[in-house]
């Protein structure tokens, strides 16, 4: 794995307008992309993950609005960018599959003509070229009998097909990074596996970088080289996957892979599936210093004052978490 | 209310039999509208009269194998001058709703689209139109321009774009949120791509719906500027005309007004068929009241 950086993104900051003060959808996250590497977001519903993704690409949803931070790619700062020169960087530096894509693919026009209209306004190709170039990445996803596809409506494909069609479009502008938001969630089991093998495929024979997001820790292990653990905004613990997976340092990463299900027979099975009490915080309420001292079980006082920044600078395997060193002896 | 008049209106208009084959109701109200034009287009071959021929030997017959609409006061034979008139009412009644149809979805789709000043300025604009009464909207233009179709060409799609923009407009503000458009813009379209590219062909559809509501009245409405003096000036057969100028002998000769309003009936019929099966068929409501 080469460790050039392609991404870097530093303390980006995300706010809501919201009475009395605003809500911080992400607080000062930070990570890097490394050419071709895949770079894992995990965290539960509300943890900014998918927020951060949507400023990586310039489309806060709503009202946001990035108020801090930076997100460098080749040298151009993503954040800084105005309207016009997104509408150059979107498709073709970086580019966004969905989730959901049943209803990501515009239902009135035909895949030919969706993935002809991102090769001949991202890659300048004649219709022709288009035509044929668009061919070429269908069988690329693995779409059989990609010619008759091109006249197919999105309504007439399969859910995996219709992600494998997105994907196509995402990568038909050659893009640098490639963000994923849960692109395997509204997915089977095993067409998720399918598009996993695909990403992880293209990422790698592309030579381009993903950002995937998921709160599928499975998911997360099986693609990722590297993952960030995201909670009330902030990235709670960095590193490899295979460390932050197999030796997690901070305790909510611990006590999300505890509460993942498995099969189990015997004893074991009769056990209560293990889960983390309480609620995700408020954005809008959240408590002074670490924001998930509430639901920690290895709680001090001195969590009130942490400072949440990694104790290790990346890429080494850093957590926010003040008390590891304490709380692994608990 | 409008929800009420909405399902009254689609009850009265589309028998059960209808709405379980969308298909039946389209070719038949197709199979009308195609019918009149073409017995237009063949009248000369029906051994007619020309419509302008006057025999003032014959006047205000009966209906017969002759004349089978039976003659006016002039002696004109009124089958003949219904037909003759046949391809203008249908043709000037379907440019006037494309051009409000056309006008209302680009400037509707526009105000759900773009800024929140261009939404105001197009809606409240569409509002202060929608608050006029039609009718005395377009006898004020008329009256500027001078009897005439000049005049109708130019009042009825600015006071009809109205409605077309509301409508395509409450529908722009549901497509603009769908995925597939957030996902166009990921792939850094430019505004206007997105705007007619991808929005608009998702958005026209109601108003097309409407629309074949909108010939009826417009043809309704183009006799009755004719009807009015105000629409195609005589001798030009027309159906308001041929009403008008059989207005009058109502009580000797009820043939002169009454059968060529049948055939308006009819063709207003059809024009509702076609609106119905389209509804269905692109699983749109008729929605009159927008």
């Amino acid at each position: 794995m080469s460790s050039d950086v392609v991404l870097r993104v530093t303390d980006l900051t995300v706010e809501f307008p919201s009475a009395p003060r605003p809500v911080r959808a992400a607080d000062g996250v930070g990570f890097e992309v490394r050419a071709s590497e895949i770079l894992g977001i995990v965290g539960e519903s509300g943890s900014g993950k998918s927020v951060t993704l949507r400023s990586l690409i310039g489309l806060v949803p709503g009202t946001g609005a990035v108020v801090a931070g930076s997100a460098v790619l080749d040298g151009t700062d993503l954040l800084a960018l105005d309207g016009k020169s997104w509408a150059q960087h979107r498709g073709s530096s970086v580019s966004m599959v969905f989730q959901d894509a049943m209803s990501s693919l515009n239902p009135v026009m035909s895949i030919g003509q969706q993935l002809c209209e991102v090769l001949r306004i991202k890659g300048g190709l004649g219709a022709k070229d288009a035509f044929e170039t668009g061919v070429g990445l269908l069988e690329r996803v693995g779409i059989s009998a990609a010619r008759q596809r091109m006249a197919n409506f999105p309504h007439e494909l399969s859910g995996g097909m219709r992600q494998r069609v997105m994907i196509a479009l995402a990568i038909a502008g050659d893009p640098k990074v490639l963000l994923a938001d849960e692109p395997t969630t509204a997915l089977d089991v095993t067409i998720q596996d399918q598009i996993l093998a695909l990403l992880a495929d293209l990422q790698d024979s592309l030579g381009m970088s993903m950002i995937l997001v998921s709160h599928d820790l499975d998911v997360i292990g099986q693609a990722c080289d590297h993952v960030c653990v995201m909670y009330a905004g902030r990235v709670l613990e960095y590193g490899t996957a295979e460390e932050v997976l197999r030796t997690p340092r901070h305790p909510y990463t611990a006590a999300l892979l505890a509460s993942v299900p498995r099969v189990r027979t015997g004893e074991a099975a009769q056990r209560r599936l293990a889960t983390i009490g309480g609620q995700p915080p408020e954005l809008d309420q959240l408590p002074p210093g670490c924001p998930f001292a509430p639901r920690c079980p290895h709680v001090a006082p001195q969590c009130a004052q942490a400072p949440m920044t990694l104790d290790r600078p990346s890429p080494a395997h850093g957590t926010a978490c003040i008390r590891w060193g304490d709380s692994a002896d608990d | 209310m409008s929800v009420r008049s909405a399902t009254r209106l689609r009850r009265l208009r589309t028998p059960r039999a209808a709405r379980r084959h969308p298909r039946a109701s389209l070719i038949v109200g197709v199979s009308i509208i195609l019918g009149v034009l073409l017995l237009g287009v063949l009248r000369p071959l029906m051994g007619l009269p020309a419509p302008d021929t006057q025999n003032l030997a014959d006047v205000l017959a009966s209906p017969s194998w002759a004349h089978p609409f039976g003659t006016d006061n002039l002696g004109r034979d009124v089958l003949s001058r219904t037909l003759a008139a046949a391809h203008l009412d249908l043709a000037v009644a379907i440019a006037l709703t494309l051009m409000s149809l056309a006008s209302g979805v680009l400037l509707g789709a526009l105000a759900g689209f773009g800024g929140r000043r261009t939404e105001a300025v197009i809606m409240r604009l569409a509002d202060a139109m929608l608050a006029f009464p039609f009718m005395i909207l377009v006898i004020a233009v008329v009256a500027v321009f001078g009897p005439g179709l000049k005049g109708v060409f130019v009042g009825v799609p600015l006071a009809g774009w109205a409605i077309y923009a509301r409508v395509t407009r409450s529908e722009m503000l549901v497509v603009r949120e769908k995925d597939y458009m957030l996902a166009a813009r990921t792939l850094g379209y430019s505004r206007s791509r997105m705007l007619l590219r991808h929005a608009l062909p998702n958005v026209w559809r109601p108003a097309l719906v409407l629309s074949t509501a909108d010939v009826v009245l417009n043809l309704v409405l183009l006799a009755s500027l004719s009807y009015l003096g105000l629409g195609v000036q005589p001798p030009t057969p027309e159906w308001g005309g041929i009403i008008a100028d059989g207005q009058q002998y109502l009580l000797q000769a009820w043939w002169i007004s009454t059968l060529p309003g049948l055939v308006v009936v009819l063709v207003g019929a059809g024009f509702s068929l076609i609106g119905d099966g389209l509804a269905d068929l692109l699983g749109q409501e008729v929605r009159l009241t927008a």
